[in-house]
């Protein structure tokens, strides 16, 4: 059997048929599979789940209590916490082979467009992403000391100026490894995606255990491998953030 | 195009009975894959803890290889890789029908190195003091584990330990892989069987995904006051 | 907490039931132009308009069952591919310009409900022509005939359908196999088999060789192809062998979508012109014939119409 080929096909896929490539859509995104294609995808997902985590995680703020709002505002704030919090707690208690499958194969009977498995895999991971995210962006902004905006308010400093120069980098320095911990667990979790047909790491392995049963724990050692040395490198990062955390709060 | 029809594809015979049946198998995979966990768990605790470098060196490999690892692989590992390296090396088949246990030994695992990373910052949390005082007691080391060290670290991520075992029962619906028999399958593999039948998906499909939001909100209850009763006790006892 | 649980039941609830709001009224839209006359085209159009206006085809092919749809030293590869590629080629003279294939794949789980809601013009993908499949959308005519047996390891003796009865067999997810099997065992009078559910072929065939069923079902090419391309020998000296009896017939056909007759026709013509050339035959011959891994006799099965002209 020819490994070489075989591992040049899990990790960045295989040459993909002329006619199945669609004009419509990014051709990398298409044409590279395997390994490459779970780092692509989870990278998107990182980058598409960021914004809408973010944006979930700020409206889902604790409202500060002491301000003075008018009403209106107040309402709208509200509302919007009600609608985001209600989203994130849906999209929190499926499971991500449910989320993945109803990804899948909801959109063209509901709303009558057809996504191609790639763009269904990087949707509903940014989906997972951005609900994760907003939990951590939100116990992130908890963590600050509320006696700070007492401090920044009696230096005058305008509120803009205060989230961007004081609550954001503190905010930030408190979610990292926490956001790493995040990454790790998008990019496992899209091996869920190959039961869609997304030609990541995990189909192409299945396919290749297809031709080579008798290898088949073989080639899974590979896949489960070429999962673990990534996620560890990551998980060892996030451990010593971890400690530099810690070392700073006893300081 | 057909029009959604919930009556006909999830509350008609039998696809209803395949989905309860699904739902109970679901709990069952839940609760028994979540003690296995937690049992798992607390053992390799107790040897990343150990004072021998054998037992530490054990435990702490076994949390970064399947923490590392998806749970989708490696249930592939172990309902097709193991029967074969098992015929290779022994010479025999190995034994039928246990897909099910595979299963569960599979989410055990996966959520036993979580749970036990998680455990693990609950001890490193709890005050040396409280140790030294156990000692001046003149409590066993034994006793002070068990008296002062678990009891402690359990309530501290208490909240920590339920998030993870709601996502284990969320796990379970990765049992669409396993080749189990008809009537072990959980509720999305009812699902996908009943859309194999009607080739529909929508219908069974949300029903599955209304009940893990359902089990979601029930278990998440349940453990959450669970936990805020852990740590009530904590901040009782400060 | 209380409000989150009423929430989220309530959005998931407005996301089941906008769709059935949605196509209830779509459906019967075009029930009431069907009912009208024959003539009048739903409004949707036909699928051969839409390929007409686009010059495309999207075509729906399965991609792990060999030899229909397979990859092969990471090259895709089957006999589908070859006859649809052929088949579009002859599809040019009945929408009346050269048309582009677009393969989609799909799965036994979506070969069916994607022609269904038109995701995918035609649907090549070991489907047999079955009438709770027929119900929800068209065949062509037929293009491969085969049926269901089981395969089960040499080893183990020789053994035909009545001994599985109460045994554990194994069957491809989403495919017909549950039903028939269970119809035909009930039909016998012997006790029901026991089903697992295989995610794919290859999956179930390696449970087969290590001891986990007792056989292995679902059309017999597909399994046989299947067995061989693992490094199985099939055959009665071999390491796999299937039963002699079969429990269902298996005719292929592509599936298109339900009540387009425009579509369905020029599919069949197509398929027709195909046999008449030569070219089905050579590819039967390329993917069944005796040299390959799983000859299958072509026998009296004929493609080309009764009249032309």
């Amino acid at each position: 059997m020819n490994w070489e080929t075989h591992l040049r096909g899990l990790m960045l896929g295989y040459p993909p048929l002329p006619e199945s490539v669609n004009r419509d859509y990014p051709a990398f995104l298409q044409t590279t599979g395997g390994l490459a294609l779970t780092l692509l995808i989870t990278f998107f997902s990182l980058i598409f789940g960021g914004a809408l985590g973010t944006l979930l995680g700020l409206l889902r703020r604790d409202a500060p209590k002491e301000t003075r709002r008018t009403l209106l505002r107040r309402g709208v704030e509200g509302g919007a916490r009600l609608l985001a919090n209600g989203f994130v707690e849906g999209v929190r208690g499926l499971p991500i082979m449910l989320l993945v499958l109803l990804c899948y194969y909801l959109p063209y009977p509901v709303l009558g467009v057809r996504i191609p498995p790639f763009l269904v895999g990087i949707f509903a991971f940014s989906l997972y992403t951005g609900v994760y995210l907003s939990e951590i962006v939100r116990s992130g902004f908890r963590s600050i000391d509320p006696g700070l905006r007492y401090a920044g308010r009696t230096l005058g400093l305008p509120p803009r100026i205060f989230f961007f120069k004081v609550e954001l980098p503190l905010a930030l320095r408190a979610m990292k490894p926490d956001l790493i911990n995040l990454a790790i667990t998008v990019f496992k979790d899209t091996s869920t995606l190959a039961m869609v047909g997304v030609a990541e790491i995990t189909y192409i392995g299945r396919q290749t255990m297809a031709a080579h049963p008798k290898d088949y724990a073989l080639v899974l050692g590979v896949i489960l491998i070429s999962y673990w040395v990534p996620a560890t490198l990551l998980s060892l990062f996030a451990s010593r953030t971890e400690k530099a955390r810690f070392k700073m709060e006893t300081l | 195009m057909k029009s959604v029809d919930f009556a006909k594809y999830v509350f008609d015979e039998p696809y209803l009975g395949w989905l309860l049946r699904g739902v109970s198998m679901t709990l069952v995979m839940a609760v028994v894959s979540g003690i296995g966990a937690a049992i798992l768990g607390f053992w390799v605790l107790r040897g990343e803890l150990s004072r021998w470098r054998f037992f530490r060196t054990l435990g702490g490999a076994y949390v970064t290889v399947f923490r590392n690892v998806p749970i989708l692989p490696l249930l592939l590992l172990l309902m097709f890789g193991v029967p074969g390296v098992w015929l290779r090396w022994t010479g025999r088949e190995f034994p039928r029908d246990f897909e099910l246990v595979m299963l569960l030994v599979g989410l055990s695992l996966n959520t036993g190195a979580y749970l036990a990373e998680i455990l693990r910052a609950g001890v490193q949390a709890v005050s040396p003091l409280q140790l030294e005082a156990g000692r001046t007691l003149g409590l066993s080391p034994g006793a002070i584990r068990r008296k002062i060290v678990y009891p402690q670290a359990i309530r501290i991520v208490a909240p920590a330990l339920t998030s993870r075992l709601i996502h284990n029962t969320k796990n379970s619906t990765m049992a669409l892989i396993v080749p189990l028999p008809l009537h072990q399958l959980e509720v999305l593999g009812q699902a996908s069987r009943i859309a194999g039948e009607t080739f529909t998906w929508i219908e069974p499909l949300c029903f599955a995904a209304c009940v893990h939001l359902v089990l979601a909100l029930v278990f998440g209850q349940a453990l959450n006051r669970w936990a805020r009763g852990q740590q009530a006790r904590v901040e009782g006892a400060a | 907490m209380k409000n989150w649980f009423i929430l989220t039941l309530a959005a998931v609830m407005v996301l089941g039931c906008q769709p059935a709001a949605k196509e209830e009224t779509g459906s019967t839209e075009t029930s009431t132009t069907a009912s009208h006359g024959s003539e009048t085209k739903a409004p949707s159009g036909s699928v051969l308009d839409k390929v007409k206006s686009s010059g495309k085809v999207l075509i729906g092919i399965g991609q792990d069952a060999a030899p229909f749809g397979y990859r092969d030293n990471n090259e895709l590869v089957g006999f589908e591919f070859d006859l649809t590629r052929a088949m579009v080629k002859h599809l040019k003279d009945y929408v009346g310009k050269d048309v582009e294939i677009e393969f989609v794949p799909v799965t036994d789980e979506t070969r069916i409900s994607w022609v269904q809601s038109g995701e995918v013009d035609l649907s090549a993908c070991h489907t047999n022509n079955t009438r709770k499949r027929d119900e929800n959308i068209d065949f062509s005519i037929p293009y491969f005939w085969d049926g269901k047996s089981v395969m089960y390891r040499v080893k183990d003796g020789p053994k035909d359908l009545k001994d599985f009865a109460g045994k554990t067999i194994g069957i491809k997810r989403s495919s017909s196999s549950e039903g028939e099997i269970k119809a035909y065992f009930e039909k016998q009078g012997w006790a029901a088999p026991v089903l697992k559910q295989y995610d794919n072929h290859a999956a179930g065939i390696q449970a087969l060789m290590d001891g986990q069923v007792d056989g292995f079902t679902d059309d017999s090419a597909i399994i046989i192809n299947t067995a061989v391309l693992a490094g199985n020998k099939v055959g009665a000296t071999g390491d796999l062998v299937t039963t002699p009896t079969k429990y269902s017939n298996a005719y292929f056909g592509l599936g298109v979508r339900e009540n387009d007759s425009d579509w369905r026709d020029a599919v069949n013509y197509a398929l027709h012109d195909l046999w008449l050339s030569g070219e089905y035959q050579q590819i039967y011959e390329k993917w069944f014939g005796p040299n390959s891994n799983c000859p299958v006799p072509l026998g009296n099965n004929r493609m080309e119409p009764f009249v032309k002209g």
